[in-house]
């Protein structure tokens, strides 16, 4: 429950804030989850151009399984974000979870927490076998080939900007209380005010 | 890109794609067009029972505030203010911070470290983002005239009375500086916040009423005013009330003491806005009513958490400690600092003033007593003898006879301090 503070009776009594800043409803995490997929689609590679790049720097013999391993990582972006989804959220999906797993062995706590807050609760199996043909894929080619070509595809919206307040100092320092240390254990009503002192 | 150099925000122009037709178009820098739609979270505070469940929920939801702030953070200056002015779901996520962020006095479980880090970061953020909404001037290329600057924080509520307050007491203590040439900044470019402030005394007056009436007590003020309401004498006292709301009090209390305290501290201009009011003059006697009422009840009712109790007395102590400091901050910036500083033409207004408050204050006995223990009356009247050396003496000698009168009334002795030296002629 909300603490009592000075500050919510300004809102509600005095005439001086904006009265439908905060309803305390709680966010609708899926719309959030839907507007990052939807920004995450536009930043810089597509899956096209993942696929187009695999088929352009493989071998004939390597490309069948290069293709059937794509084929894994799309099923299972599917399965992650939900098949209701049209081919573009898919794809977009698939595109996230290449770049996750291009340089990573296998399922970690980050990976997970990264999947769920991008798409919300996933089936762990799909993750799992996402993991390892985006692996199989990656293992057909140099060490940093396909990381550097996703790095140099990536597109840098902002990302090179310095953040503002980067080089203020900021101190966690806060008000905490500032009392007398004791609790006097009076039973006499007069004796209260004399045993209290304002002397810190 | 915006086109210009050199010119303000509020006065650029720049081309951008339609979003329908594809075609170039000229729109201005700051434009509702140019915003992202984000759809920025609302925040929730840490988990008090800090099951793995709820832990889980708030990381996932603070870490999307996180990112957005950071986002935020690295816009350029024109596509910044774009979001600020334009998108509600940012000003909601932030406002639901500010009410809802832990202070520093509540009572909170420790938390596991990752829950902190994500408290701290938000914290930060938070505050760097207010921080640049109250810069009208970021760089040489990157400013906003100062006149629109004050009509885009005010008319969209970037900033009102209650959010300059939760920030005080979030972050007064320990960025004191900045919040201060923040806040100092904001009202000198949009002094319609002085109204507000103004216009604001009066609820804070009404809380401390409140207050009293949960206690079943009343201001004599309001007393003498205003008829008694059918059945209140039937309104219980802090030592019948349930221990919940005796503990929401405190809470209230505490909470209140300390936001105005951190207020006063960081934003001195509002003790005039207060004192306009008479605001230590209703503070004392809500001092002299509610403290000894609470506190009493505290001390004597029987308490199944001994814990609870010993907390509600520590945030009494603190609150009794905060308004005696309010009180001397008022004083201080009211009547001492522009007799000090020896600025004004008219310092025998402040020194009228001065003898004023202290001859009202009288009848409050152990609010005096208690103030005059934590800051010496006798040591101001001698800074302005010293200052204004046409002091009225007979003033003077009765206004620290009572505070005597108030010591002994209290039933409790004065520790003095050695007489110190006078100056040589």
């Amino acid at each position: 429950m909300a603490q009592p503070r000075l500050t919510g009776a300004l809102r509600s009594f005095s005439n001086v804030s904006r009265q439908d800043d905060y309803t305390g409803e709680p966010s609708d995490l899926k719309s959030k989850r839907l507007k990052r997929q939807e920004a995450f689609s536009k930043e810089g590679v597509t899956w096209k151009m993942i696929a187009q790049f695999i088929s352009q720097h493989l071998e004939k013999r390597d490309q069948q399984a290069a293709s059937e391993n794509l084929k894994i990582v799309l099923q299972t972006a599917r399965q992650i974000v939900g098949s209701e989804f049209g081919q573009e959220v898919i794809e977009s999906a698939a595109v996230f979870i290449f770049k996750l797993f291009c340089n990573k062995d296998q399922v970690g706590h980050e990976e997970t927490k990264a999947i769920r807050q991008m798409f919300g609760p996933f089936p762990s199996s799909s993750v799992d076998a996402a993991c390892a043909a985006v692996n199989r894929v990656v293992s057909l080619f140099d060490e940093t080939q396909i990381e550097t070509f996703i790095k140099v595809h990536s597109s840098s919206h902002f990302k090179d900007h310095v953040p503002f307040g980067k080089n203020i100092m900021f101190s966690f320092d806060t008000y905490t209380l500032d009392y007398l240390e004791y609790l006097p254990i009076k039973n006499d009503d007069e004796k209260l005010s004399k045993e209290f002192s304002l002397n810190y | 890109m915006a086109t210009a150099q050199r010119v303000p925000l509020d006065e650029q122009q720049t081309t951008e794609p339609d979003d329908q037709t594809g075609r170039e178009r000229v729109l201005p820098a700051l434009h509702p067009a140019r915003m992202e739609d984000r759809c920025f979270v609302l925040y929730q505070p840490p988990p008090v029972t800090g099951s793995a469940a709820e832990v889980e929920a708030f990381l996932e939801q603070a870490q999307f505030i996180a990112e957005d702030l950071d986002w935020l953070l690295a816009l350029p200056h024109d596509r910044f203010w774009c979001q600020v002015v334009f998108d509600e779901s940012l000003q909601k996520c932030l406002d639901s911070y500010l009410r809802l962020a832990p202070r520093g006095l509540d009572c909170t479980l420790p938390a596991s470290p990752a829950v902190m880090d994500m408290q701290k970061h938000l914290h930060r953020s938070v505050f760097m983002t207010f921080l640049r909404m109250a810069t009208h001037k970021e760089s040489k290329e990157n400013f906003i005239t100062p006149a629109v600057f004050g009509e885009i924080i005010y008319n969209n509520f970037l900033f009102d009375i209650p959010k300059i307050l939760d920030l005080c007491v979030l972050y007064g203590k320990g960025n004191g500086h900045l919040i201060q040439k923040m806040i100092e900044n904001i009202f000198n470019q949009q002094p319609s916040y002085y109204s507000d402030l103004d216009e604001t005394v009066p609820t804070v007056l009404q809380v401390l009423n409140t207050i009293l009436e949960r206690c079943g007590l009343r201001m004599e003020e309001a007393a003498s005013s205003e008829p008694l309401k059918l059945g209140s004498t039937t309104t219980r006292t802090a030592m019948e009330m349930s221990t919940k709301d005796l503990e929401d009090l405190v809470l209230y209390l505490c909470d209140t003491c300390t936001t105005l305290y951190a207020l006063f501290d960081i934003f001195p201009p509002a003790c005039s806005a207060f004192q306009s009011h008479g605001f230590l003059s209703r503070l004392a006697s809500f001092y002299e009513l509610a403290v000894p009422d609470i506190e009493k009840a505290v001390k004597k009712r029987n308490f199944d958490d001994k814990s609870l109790q010993e907390d509600l007395w520590r945030r009494v102590s603190h609150s009794r400690k905060k308004i005696i400091e309010i009180a001397h901050l008022l004083i201080q910036h009211t009547c001492l600092q522009p007799i000090l500083e020896n600025s004004s033409e008219n310092i025998h207004l402040f020194v009228e003033d001065f003898l004023q408050i202290f001859t009202s204050l009288l009848q409050e006995k152990s609010f005096l007593a208690d103030y005059d223990e934590q800051f010496p009356v006798a040591d101001d009247v001698s800074l302005l003898q010293q200052a204004f050396p046409l002091l009225d003496e007979t003033r003077t000698s009765y206004i620290l006879q009572g505070i005597e009168c108030a010591w002994e009334s209290v039933g409790r002795k004065k520790h003095r301090l050695p007489p110190s030296r006078a100056t040589p002629e």
